[in-house]
């Protein structure tokens, strides 16, 4: 099943209680979704990439400019007006020959939605609203998980949904603060990271998920804490 | 009642209040006047509207988010109140 090159290449996490070989074999069937390849996106992708994901679905509709290189590590000046899915691609390929990258250059859609993310697990590292809320609508149809985590600047807040278990996106959010949004790199790397461990251990079935549960990051206090979550009584989406 | 009241990092930017303020208040909503009364700059940041608040504004009673239809609600000496704004960068 396993390569002695992957044997070695995952010999420190096959030691963690619970992994071992047959979760390993649970992270190579694997198949995931991750909506958007830029600052959360570079943390996510690189982390379930290293930790060998057998299929990483990457959707982004950009291209790379400058302004995304204080955080969106998986780009360099080398990919500037390239899109992100393809230098995404051929860095993840570099950090895990082993897996599968499939990627997706589209704009996501109320008409496109479903076909993107089929029934697959999500993680959401989107930057705008409307988008996120298409992907809740499609992770509640297909009841596949979604991965949420949200920056600006020093904060940071991450949350998993499952539906009939949490409150929805669409619960938690009317609308989102608006303007330019200013992030220092190191926010979408650690909320990336906290989203991609949620995703290893649902793979895995191991661990307490963030269910019902908003973790914050505070950057500027070095404090973590936690938001108990609860559905929305007049929520539209997930009644 | 005696009630704590905290703000994210954009809201104590623009009142200048990093620390926690004490309040003396019964509800959320009269928190939420207590603190207009006194940083009135952020009428500008919580409400569309008098009464209507932004729809990116979150409350959080002792680290719980609450709704609308509890912001009426009497709260307990000592409780917590935490001003959240909904951020979205990706």
């Amino acid at each position: 099943m396993f390569t002695e090159d992957e044997l070695q290449r995952y010999k420190r996490q096959l030691g963690i209680p619970d992994w071992g070989e047959e979760g390993q074999r649970k992270l190579k069937g694997a198949r995931v979704v991750v909506a958007g390849a830029g600052g959360l996106g570079s943390a996510v992708l690189t982390y379930l990439a290293v930790a060998g994901v057998g299929l990483i679905r990457i959707i982004d509709s950009e291209k790379v400019n400058l302004s995304n290189l204080n955080r969106q590590i998986l780009h360099t000046d080398d990919n500037i007006g390239k899109t992100k899915v393809s230098s995404a691609k051929k860095r993840l390929s570099l950090l895990n020959p082993h897996i599968r990258i499939e990627t997706i250059q589209e704009i996501i859609s109320e008409n496109n939605v479903s076909d993107l993310v089929e029934d697959l697990p999500i993680v959401d590292a989107l930057d705008n609203l409307d988008a996120r809320l298409l992907l809740n609508k499609a992770a509640l149809k297909a009841s596949t998980p979604l991965f949420h985590g949200a920056v600006y600047g020093f904060e940071g807040r991450a949350t998993t949904i499952i539906h009939g278990q949490t409150p929805c996106l669409q619960c938690l959010y009317k609308g989102s603060f608006p303007g330019d949004i200013p992030v220092v790199g190191t926010t979408p790397g650690i909320i990336g990271c906290i989203q991609s461990t949620e995703v290893i251990k649902y793979v895995l079935g191991i661990g307490k998920l963030l269910l019902g549960r908003l973790l914050t990051y505070d950057g500027l206090n070095m404090s973590f804490s936690e938001v108990r979550i609860k559905r929305d009584p007049d929520c539209e989406v997930c009644q | 009642m005696s009630v704590m009241a905290s703000m994210s990092d954009i809201l104590k930017n623009v009142t200048g209040q990093w620390e926690p303020v004490q309040l003396f208040a019964g509800t959320p909503l009269e928190c939420l006047q207590e603190m207009t009364d006194r940083f009135p700059i952020l009428n500008k940041w919580l409400y569309e509207e008098p009464g209507k608040l932004k729809p990116y504004i979150w409350l959080l009673v002792n680290d719980e988010r609450i709704y609308e239809d509890e912001f009426a609600k009497l709260m307990k000496d000592d409780d917590q109140l935490f001003i959240m704004v909904a951020v979205l960068g990706g």
